[in-house]
């Protein structure tokens, strides 16, 4: 085979029998959908599809792609799309198929595959499909025209509204599936922003037996009244206990499911903070080595079509599971544990058996090693615990003593470090034993608030409400927090964000709906079993959005004064860092100076002449405060985050002692660089 | 328009707070119930404990250092 450079673009040509095979790629989507009407207004109901190109600006490449493309249709006899099985992928072949090689796509084949190893591709060549799977296009086209209909429309809506009140051009957006995204992350800041603790006392008691100290856990975790829980801790210091009973129980537990996309995702964010897009960019990278499956798929079954026994094999010749994978092939048992959720496009995600071609990136390097090593895990036998209790007594009160152990490994072996128990060893008592109660403590304790969503609980609440796809839910939890709507990866609401949200919820609630989306997501559905058709959904889509756009012009003013009051304070809050620590009563601020340009903190009480208190600033990355102090000076920190990194400091950094050697180090290298700079010029 | 004595947004219907600062004064009244229990303290003694603790809802510590001035004397309670 051979790459056929032409500019930029590429493609590649071989011979098969007595055919000439030409394969082009695209670069994700070439067309994109465009208005048919002028207007930055709304509505705008009406599409077409466009080169990309024309419509995003950066997208310098894809003309190239496109006119290659055209060329190599003119010499072509027949058509094959091999983009990936999915909505999206088969989008991509027919839209290219119909406007970029211009034939009738009801005469393109198809090559359906789930992985792009040699023999997976030259299988699916020889057992093409004859026609594109128009159902799935379908619901592919209309999942665009629906999005594009109420992100555009709506977005243009509320910033429109912002525009005729206040004059200001700021685009705050809105979609499909990013409005009930926002209403979870607000419904969750709401009932925190809302929670009164209730206290409680817990009691924690230290015992000895024998010379050997011994841990009791109160069998009331939560005594609500304190008076009740002092009396407890008064009575039972220094009393002798009673070992009861002891029992004990075994207990096995199957390997873990094979992963589905969601599945990969939470688990790579347990373990190495990943957030799911950054899995999903990762995974899709390792896919395209042909080290694993196609990644976004629901499946947590391995069929029997996927020959596992030639993957083990594969895997046994990698030197970092080579002795697992020969471990499971010498055991001889290669049916792999199933999970419930199917995927009738894709199994789930396994790897391939074959060798990384090229040196993996740290990152991809732990998302391989995560999916070979579960994969390896399903073929494991349960692993064995054994958890034991003694009951203690000493009066009235009763204690617990437990132990836990691992009594046989069985999967847990193969998925390592992942699979983790806490073993505890159980101390050597008997029934009838005493111990002396050497400290009895009452702890004071209080419930606690929901936790806030983090991009994978965030990911999962979409996919439990059946809204997005697997494929797009990680850039919608990103979403909401790039355009300012959460604060940070906590998902701690923004002003703009809740904003955004009261607007929302009070003048047009349908755009918050989950009920709504999963009602457009249904309809989709029904295209692709062919239960429904696209004319009708779409029509169905617009009659919605047009009631909702049309209550909105009604309120616009009324819209726009909320969120330009909600705007003002978010930007408010942004130049805020906190109290100034000169003269305790104003508030330090983020201040670009008229002359330079350069921004520094200044003290709000400066307009009033009452404190010139100033602090130089970095001069590039975002500022937020933090909700702590300098260690070695006392001063506010504060988080830069540029597009490469994000760094803490102390708004005192230029004076502080502990960043003394960080400055003269920062200072060294300025230096150096300029000598270079100098050097480079004097040649 | 009438607004909020705690964060200047428009207030509730029947009420002299938005609906947030409205909905955490009654939480803040549901589970005084639970702390007079657990430590025999008057209204007063519960704002202060409530708005000293880190778990305490924004809305509700700021509800509840509005009321705190007021004493036991305020018809809040």
């Amino acid at each position: 085979m051979s790459e056929v450079k032409k500019g930029r673009v590429s493609y590649y040509e071989f011979k098969r029998g007595k055919d000439t095979l030409v394969v082009a790629y695209a670069l994700g989507h070439l067309y994109d959908l465009r208005q048919t009407e002028k207007g930055w207004t709304y509505p705008r109901l009406e599409t077409e599809w466009v080169p990309k190109y024309e419509i995003v600006k950066k997208a310098t490449v894809i003309k190239p792609i496109i006119r290659l493309i055209k060329r190599l249709a003119k010499e072509a006899d027949e058509f094959v799309v091999a983009t990936d099985y999915d909505i999206e992928g088969s989008l991509i072949g027919y839209l290219t198929v119909k406007y970029a090689c211009g034939t009738d796509p009801a005469n393109a084949k198809r090559m359906i595959f789930s992985s792009l190893t040699a023999k997976d591709l030259e299988n699916a060549y020889e057992n093409m499909s004859p026609t594109l799977e128009f159902p799935i296009i379908e619901a592919g086209q209309v999942r665009h025209e629906i999005d594009w209909l109420y992100g555009i429309n709506l977005t243009r809506a509320l910033t429109l509204a912002i525009k005729s009140t206040a004059g200001w051009f700021k685009i705050v957006s809105t979609g499909r599936v990013q409005g009930p995204a926002l209403a979870f992350v607000a419904k969750r800041e709401q009932d925190i922003n809302l929670f009164v603790p209730i206290p409680f006392w817990a009691i924690k008691a230290m015992g000895d037996h024998d010379g050997v100290k011994i841990e009791l856990e109160y069998s009331r975790k939560r005594i609500d009244i304190k008076k009740e829980a002092d009396a407890i801790g008064s009575e039972l210091q220094g009393k002798q206990a009673q070992v009861n009973s002891i029992g004990k129980k075994k207990s096995t537990q199957r390997p873990p499911v094979p992963f589905n996309l969601s599945g990969l995702q939470a688990e790579s964010y347990r373990h190495f903070g990943f957030k799911p897009s950054r899995t999903l960019v990762l995974a899709q990278k390792l896919y395209l080595d042909a080290l694993i499956s196609y990644p976004r798929t629901s499946s947590q079954k391995i069929p029997v079509s996927i020959d596992v026994k030639d993957i083990l094999h594969g895997l046994s010749g990698l030197k970092r599971y080579g002795s697992l994978a020969k471990r499971v092939l010498d055991g001889g048992m290669l049916t792999p544990v199933q999970g419930k959720k199917n995927d009738p496009a894709h199994p789930a995600i396994h790897p391939t058996g074959v060798k990384p071609p090229r040196r993996l990136t740290p990152s991809e390097r732990k998302v391989f090693d995560l999916i070979v090593r579960r994969f390896i895990a399903l073929f494991g036998e349960p692993s064995v615990k054994e958890s034991r209790r003694a009951d203690v007594r000493c009066n009235n009160h009763l204690f617990h003593v437990r132990g836990l152990r691992v009594l046989k490994q069985g999967w847990m072996a193969f998925y390592q470090p992942y699979a983790t128990t806490n073993e505890k060893e159980f101390p050597p008592i008997e029934r009838g034993d005493s111990i002396k109660l050497t400290s009895v403590h009452v702890t004071d304790k209080q419930t606690s608030p929901v936790p806030r969503y983090n991009p994978s609980s965030l990911l999962k609440a979409l996919e439990r409400e059946n809204l997005g796809t697997k494929a797009t839910r990680s850039r919608i939890a990103d979403s909401v927090r790039s355009r300012g709507y959460v604060l940070n990866d906590r998902f701690e609401l923004s002003t703009l964000g809740y904003a955004l949200f009261e607007t929302l919820e009070r003048y047009v609630p349908e755009v918050l709906s989950a009920e709504l989306t999963r009602h457009l997501e249904k309809q989709m559905e029904g295209i692709q079993d062919g239960n429904t058709d696209r004319e009708q959904v779409l029509v169905d889509a617009k009659t919605e959005l047009l009631g909702i756009l049309e209550r909105f012009r009604v309120m616009e003013a009324a819209i726009g004064n909320t969120l330009v009051r909600g705007l003002q304070r978010y930007w408010t809050e942004k130049q805020e860092i906190g109290p100034c620590p000169t003269c305790n009563v104003g508030t330090l601020n983020i201040i670009s100076s008229s002359k330079t340009g350069k921004r520094f903190l200044g003290c709000s009480n400066y307009k009033e002449g009452r404190c010139e208190q100033t602090y130089p600033l970095p001069q590039s990355g975002e500022i937020s405060p933090l909700d702590k102090m300098c260690p070695h000076c006392g001063y506010q920190m504060i988080k830069i985050t540029s597009r490469r990194k994000a760094w803490e400091t102390c708004i005192n950094w230029a004076e502080c002692p502990g960043r003394r050697d960080d400055l003269e180090e920062l200072e060294k290298r300025r230096k150096s660089h300029v000598k270079r700079k100098m050097g480079g010029k004097s040649k | 328009m009438n607004v909020c004595s705690v964060c200047g947004r428009e207030v509730a219907e029947d009420s002299e707070f938005c609906i947030y600062h409205r909905h955490a004064l009654d939480n803040l009244r549901v589970t005084f119930g639970d702390w007079k229990r657990a430590l025999e303290i008057d209204w007063q003694e519960y704002l202060n404990r409530v708005h000293e603790l880190d778990e305490t809802g924004m809305w509700v510590r700021e509800i509840a250092e509005h009321l705190m001035p007021q004493g036991s004397s305020s018809k809040l309670q």
